[in-house]
């Protein structure tokens, strides 16, 4: 049985064919978001992490009908390679993309930080990305990488 | 496949209305952080595709308000919201401290309180708390509504002890002024982790600080549901509160819990740590 | 993060040495790099594997209702539909691609399953059914060699055997005051690369075949496919996709990935994807090997190192795969990097009915350097000396002759690492008595449960293939340059986070003198580059970075060649200098290397050369126990500060000092990334991670939220701290830095949680649970 699903995702509306059965992610991809990732489907890693109504959430544990008339933002919807979001370009200058999988979800949950605590601590900072896993980084220079995004989202840099 | 069919209602009513119909054949949505793992691995009643009944249309259900004696809290609040709010802040601080360790910060965006409580795993953060405030849950059906306390609400791991048309409707947390709160958790790393073993403590001192007026100790992780050490209880509230007391109180706990060894931990730990964490608080208690 | 520095005498540079913005950062902040997962292909189908639930069994029958699956559109694939050989080479070939009499371990492959989508395969597993007849099965290795009855890996279940020999053992102990005997475990340690493996099979007919995948060794699928299929090796060709880590885990996995890949796009003759859930991958993947080692040091009262001996049981699961390589440099690593006339290293690998394990970081060294620098440590502290003065005394310098023979003439940093890590941590400060249990009970009743404690270890790590690799010691490489000035190159080794694209275009970028910005290097393809081995052992560096070097040195002369046709100037009398060319004798500048790019481009010169390189012969004799294992060492000192609960047992980690010899840092930004993520792996060995096994060989931990690596909050600061002891063989002195930072953590970390509450720990990782039971049986012992 399927139904429309009624959603804006990266500020566009959209009308999404699905079966009520659908996880988010699934839909997402198939709708060309590829930089939303599949890393374990349960919930832990985090690669899926997408903006919903502002909120980051896991869009793996998540189904499709849940987001009737909600908003969706995703990697893709936050910058570009000519005009990158600060997260994303403090992300390149401190060089902490490694493998890059973890990437896109990272820096979400990041945004979703900055968006409602501007100068957050270092602690505050590590809480908010405790949701996604890396394996290549070491996870500080991604710390410190969000911090250096909060000042130039602040206008200091 | 997850399901054959999503209902999303608009109202109470029309939800009541359709779990009434539907009864054992569909189950309740809100935040589906669980619920979605458990159809996804067939585990427990989500062996066959159920249809799902997608509260999320129904804002009304969204609340969290403080009466005279108690704070009620709606099916759809999420971990975030009870985080960020100032009565839950006030009223109940333990369990703050509770929730802030919950997964990540992505799930406690969308998991529920009243998720947590119907799935009902002995080793919820939540739940500690909540047994230790002797919460009541609410359990609403087209023609009744009435609270049953958690302890019997929840009958074993993920069971719980509902009519079939019945749906959570509210949870009433009773107020406890003037009681020392807490929860310590111990788990396996800081973050997207399972409790290993977990204690709640609520305690009112006399006024001159002698003895234990009341006091409700619960344990996580290390029995089927979240039990109270009853007898340890007891033993706090019938003799003078002293260094010694705590002593005895630490090996009549470790008597009292009876936990297993599974993929987290051990039984031997599991034990010994009843004791460790319960003397901890109550020595916490002593010195202030 | 701290760093300190300390560069060789040598002139600016214009790329090399220095903090050039990643290559690979830019597609993969804005989620468009494309892992295989976001691969698409017309008429795409997908592959689900029947697996073994047993882990040992023969296979009675295997019944396939072909014709429901025929009118589900579904093909069935068995060993019988394997057009070539039943085998993936890796370096013993006992490793079937499908099970065909008997499976060896639980989520062995029996039957492939192709359909259009993944719910009708899915789907499609119950037309199958496989009859079984169980046998017994063993999964410790000590107890499965020279087992009397299950047998595995012809009789013994031994597929491999390594020793180290020198001087007389048991006069040594004799000599010794302090014999010190333990019996150690390490467990099986899980990749958890964040992007799980998957490969994309697509044929052109049975005329040929191109596999995508997330994967370190292309030219190892290559010949594996090529095997399977019984096709020319020339009409194989694959293509690494944008690969989220690795670790080893994408050794030779993608081996058996990309071949049943491949297989099923045999038999459909349309594209097939398999890529694998996070459920499958934890379960039928490989993993570290888990280990036991029986350590046996004998010291003297002085501090003399009298007398070593070892004997590693390497668990290598089912099938033997890399085990051969792991063990010999679990065997050459086992005596640690010190001096001592006596040593005695008996290594061997056993297969047991657990999942084929296999490469990763570190390769068989990290389950001995646990022990030995336990070992190291408790001998200190039987003789009352600083663990890290204990250390001083016996580490290798210049001109020193390993436990194994070798006499290891330049490039050894480590006594500059032990220096600057314990300056910087500083350890002697830090370093209290280690307490007694009396004292930590003591503490306890006065409601002090945490204490600090500081630990050490130091290592060495044989770079790249060794003796026993000798033959994929070679690497190729292939530089074009374009009209427009650019240049691009292709090498045969994989970037897989670890900053391999950078580097590597910063050595181009120097060679040539072109910014750095000009330089791109396209996606690794067999079909560009001849076998330059696998990217693996730290290699990647100085392999294709020398050939690189020996492809652009040619291109230098041609280059030179035509602008000194052009511009009437001798051609040995041109240099590059900050991107441009110049004549030497007067130092008048000529024209851009851009512009000479050009230049060769327009005199039709030839614009593109393939380069080689050779990795140094080095040859060890294992009849005799002695050789030169490796062509090149690195060395690494790691001091670990944490804080025990002492009623609790939980170890937080506070500090981690990692100094690392590296030769030389090409670019100080990636080394720092690989210091830190592999500190941090290093970490969850020593301290979080494990694999737990049910009891009939099952894995049980099968997912992230079971197996557990370190988030954010279990991070410490991890300062870097950089040694620059260069080598002659690698390029501007490098010498490669993938694994060294893992090694050596475990025991630096077990060491300072000994230094804190005064327990040793024979097992790691040192979970609260084993921390606990430790102190509980001081107090037993103690009688406290």
């Amino acid at each position: 049985m399927s139904q429309i699903l009624h959603v804006t995702i990266n500020g566009t509306s959209k009308e999404i064919a699905i079966e009520p059965d659908e996880i988010l992610l699934d839909i997402l991809r198939r709708e060309g978001y590829k930089g939303v990732k599949r890393g374990c489907k349960e919930g832990t890693c985090g690669t899926c992490t997408i903006l919903l109504n502002d909120k980051a959430v896991k869009s793996c544990i998540l189904l499709a009908a849940q987001t009737e008339n909600c908003s969706i933002i995703t990697i893709e919807g936050i910058g570009t390679r000519d005009n990158p979001h600060p997260i994303q370009q403090a992300f390149v200058d401190e060089g902490v993309v490694q493998c890059g999988f973890c990437i896109p979800g990272m820096i979400l949950s990041a945004k979703n930080l900055l968006d409602n605590n501007p100068s957050p601590t270092k602690d505050e900072v590590k809480m908010a990305l405790d949701g996604n896993l890396c394996r290549c980084t070491g996870y500080s220079g991604q710390i410190k990488a969000v911090l250096a995004a909060a000042a130039v989202m602040r206008g200091e840099k | 496949m997850y399901s054959n069919e999503i209902l999303s209602p608009t109202s109470l009513k029309e939800a009541l209305a359709i779990k009434d119909q539907y009864v054992n054949d569909i189950f309740p949505l809100a935040g589906g952080t669980d619920v979605l793992v458990m159809v996804r691995n067939k585990l427990g009643v989500w062996g066959e595709s159920p249809v799902l009944l997608n509260l999320n249309n129904i804002p009304k259900l969204n609340f969290i308000l403080e009466t005279d004696s108690n704070i009620e809290i709606g099916p759809l609040v999420t971990h975030t919201q009870l985080l960020e709010s100032p009565i839950i802040q006030k009223h109940v601080p333990a369990l703050i401290k509770a929730i802030s360790i919950i997964g990540s910060p992505q799930i406690r965006n969308l998991g529920t309180l009243t998720g947590n409580v119907c799935r009902a795993s002995p080793a919820a953060d939540t739940l500690a708390t909540l047994y230790a405030r002797d919460t009541q849950v609410q359990i609403q059906t087209v023609n009744n509504s009435k609270l049953v306390p958690i302890k019997e609400f929840i009958t074993g791991p993920g069971q719980i002890n509902i009519p079939e048309n019945g749906l959570v409707t509210k949870i009433v947390i009773p107020k406890l002024e003037g009681y020392f709160g807490d929860y310590i958790s111990l788990r396996q790393r800081y973050a997207l982790s399972i409790v290993v073993v977990s204690i709640a403590v609520e305690a009112l001192l006399s006024k001159d600080r002698s003895r234990m007026d009341d006091i409700r100790i619960s344990l996580g992780a290390v029995a089927p549901t979240i039990v109270r050490a009853t007898k340890t209880e007891i033993l706090l509230k019938s003799n003078a509160f002293t260094k010694n007391l705590i002593e005895k109180a630490e090996k009549m706990i470790i008597e009292e819990s009876r936990p297993i060894t599974d993929i987290r931990s051990n039984k031997r730990y599991r034990k010994a740590m009843t004791g460790v964490l319960l003397g901890r608080i109550l020595r916490e208690i002593l010195s202030h | 993060m701290f760093l300190v520095k300390e560069f060789s005498s040598e002139v600016d540079s214009m790329a090399v040495g220095k903090r050039l913005k990643r290559k690979d950062a830019d597609t993969k902040v804005t989620g468009e790099a494309p892992y295989a997962y976001d691969m698409s292909f017309a008429d795409e189908q997908y592959l689900a594997v029947i697996r073994s639930p047993y882990a040992h069994a023969r296979i009675v029958n295997i019944a396939i209702d072909y014709k429901i699956l025929e009118s589900l559109g579904v093909v069935a694939g068995t060993a019988k539909d394997i057009p070539g050989k039943n085998i993936l080479h890796v370096i013993l070939d006992d490793w079937p691609l499908l099970a065909e009499k008997v499976v060896r371990h639980v989520g062995e492959p029996v039957v492939i399953l192709v359909a259009a989508s993944l719910h009708l395969a899915e789907e499609a597993r119950k037309y199958v059914s496989i009859e079984y007849i169980e046998i017994p099965a063993v999964f410790d290795p000590v107890e499965a060699k020279d087992h009397p009855t299950i047998q595995i890996f012809e009789e013994n279940n031994v597929c491999s055997y390594w020793q180290q020999k020198n001087g007389d053992v048991e006069k040594g102990f004799a000599e010794s005051d302090i014999v010190i005997e333990n019996e150690y475990r390490t467990p099986a340690q899980e990749h958890a690369y964040i992007e799980t493996q998957g490969c994309i099979a697509v044929p052109q007919g049975h005329d040929s075949m191109t596999v995508y995948g997330s994967m370190q060794c292309p030219f190892y699928v290559q010949r594996c496919v090529a095997e399977i299929l019984g096709m020319e090796w020339s009409k194989v060709n694959i293509i690494q996709t944008t690969t989220g880590g690795a670790f080893g885990g994408k050794e030779d996995v993608p081996n058996q990935v990309g071949s049943l890949a491949a297989l099923g796009a045999w038999l459909v003759r349309k594209p097939v994807k398999f890529l694998l859930t996070r459920e499958e991958d934890i379960e039928t993947t490989s993993k570290r090997h888990p280990a036991v080692i029986r350590y046996k040091t004998g010291v003297t009262k002085q501090g003399e190192l009298k007398a070593i001996k070892v004997e590693v049981f390497l668990n290598t699961g089912a099938y033997a795969t890399l085990a051969p390589a792991v063990l010999y440099r679990a065997a050459m690593h086992a005596a640690g990097p010190y001096r001592c006339g006596n040593v005695d290293v008996q290594a061997y690998a056993v297969t047991t009915n657990l999942v084929p394990f296999g490469a990763f970081r570190g390769f068989g060294s990290p389950q001995v350097i646990f022990p030995g620098e336990e070992q190291m440590d408790r001998a200190a502290e039987s003789i009352g000396m600083d663990p890290s003065d204990f250390r001083e005394l016996h580490i290798l310098k210049v001109g020193d002759k390993t436990t194994f023979g070798q006499v290891i003439d330049q490039s050894v940093g480590l006594e500059q690492t032990l220096h600057k890590a314990r300056e910087q941590s500083g350890w002697y400060k830090k370093r209290k008595p280690t307490p007694t249990i009396a004292q930590v009970l003591e503490e306890q009743k006065k409601g002090k449960y945490r204490r600090k404690g500081i630990g050490i270890s130091t290592i060495f790590y044989g770079c790249f293939l060794g003796a026993a690799g000798k033959l994929m010691s070679r690497s190729g490489a292939y530089v074009q340059v374009e009209p427009d000035g650019s240049v691009r190159f292709a090498v045969g080794t994989t970037e897989m986070g670890q900053g391999m694209i950078t580097v590597l275009s910063q050595i181009v970028a120097e060679e040539l003198g072109i910014e750095y910005e000009k330089v791109y290097m396209t996606p690794v393809d067999t079909s560009r580059v001849p076998d330059s081995g696998p990217t693996v052992a730290s290699r990647a560096t100085i392999m294709s970075g020398r050939a690189l070097q020996d492809a652009c040195k040619q291109l230098r002369t041609l280059i030179y060649d035509k602008v000194a046709l052009k511009y009437e100037v001798d051609a040995t009398d041109i240099e590059i200098k900050e991107f441009q060319i110049q004549e030497i004798t007067t130092q008048k500048k000529l024209l851009s290397v851009s512009d000479a790019i050009k230049l060769v481009y327009q005199e039709r010169g030839q614009i593109a050369v393939a380069g080689w390189d050779v990795a140094p012969p080095t040859h060890y004799d294992n009849e005799k126990g002695q050789g030169d294992a490796y062509s090149a060492y690195a060395w690494c000192t790691n001091i670990v500060e944490v804080e025990v609960d002492s009623q609790i047992g939980t170890v937080d980690i506070l500090n981690i000092w990692a100094a690392h010899d590296v030769g030389k840092a090409i670019n100080p930004q990636t080394l720092e990334g690989q210091i830190e993520g592999g500190s941090l792996q290093g970490l969850g060995y020593g301290r979080y991670e494990e694999i737990i096994f049910t009891p009939e060989g099952r894995v049980l931990s099968n997912n992230l939220g079971t197996y557990l690596i370190p988030t954010t909050k279990e991070t410490p600061k991890i300062h870097s701290i950089i040694v620059e002891d260069p080598w002659s063989g690698g390029p501007y002195g490098a010498k490669g830095i993938g694994e060294q930072p893992l090694m050596g953590i475990a025991p630096a970390l077990t060491n300072a949680i000994a230094n804190a509450v005064g327990v040793r720990l024979n097992t790691i990782p040192a979970t609260p649970e084993r921390v606990w039971a430790a102190i509980q049986e001081k107090i037993e012992e103690e009688k406290v």
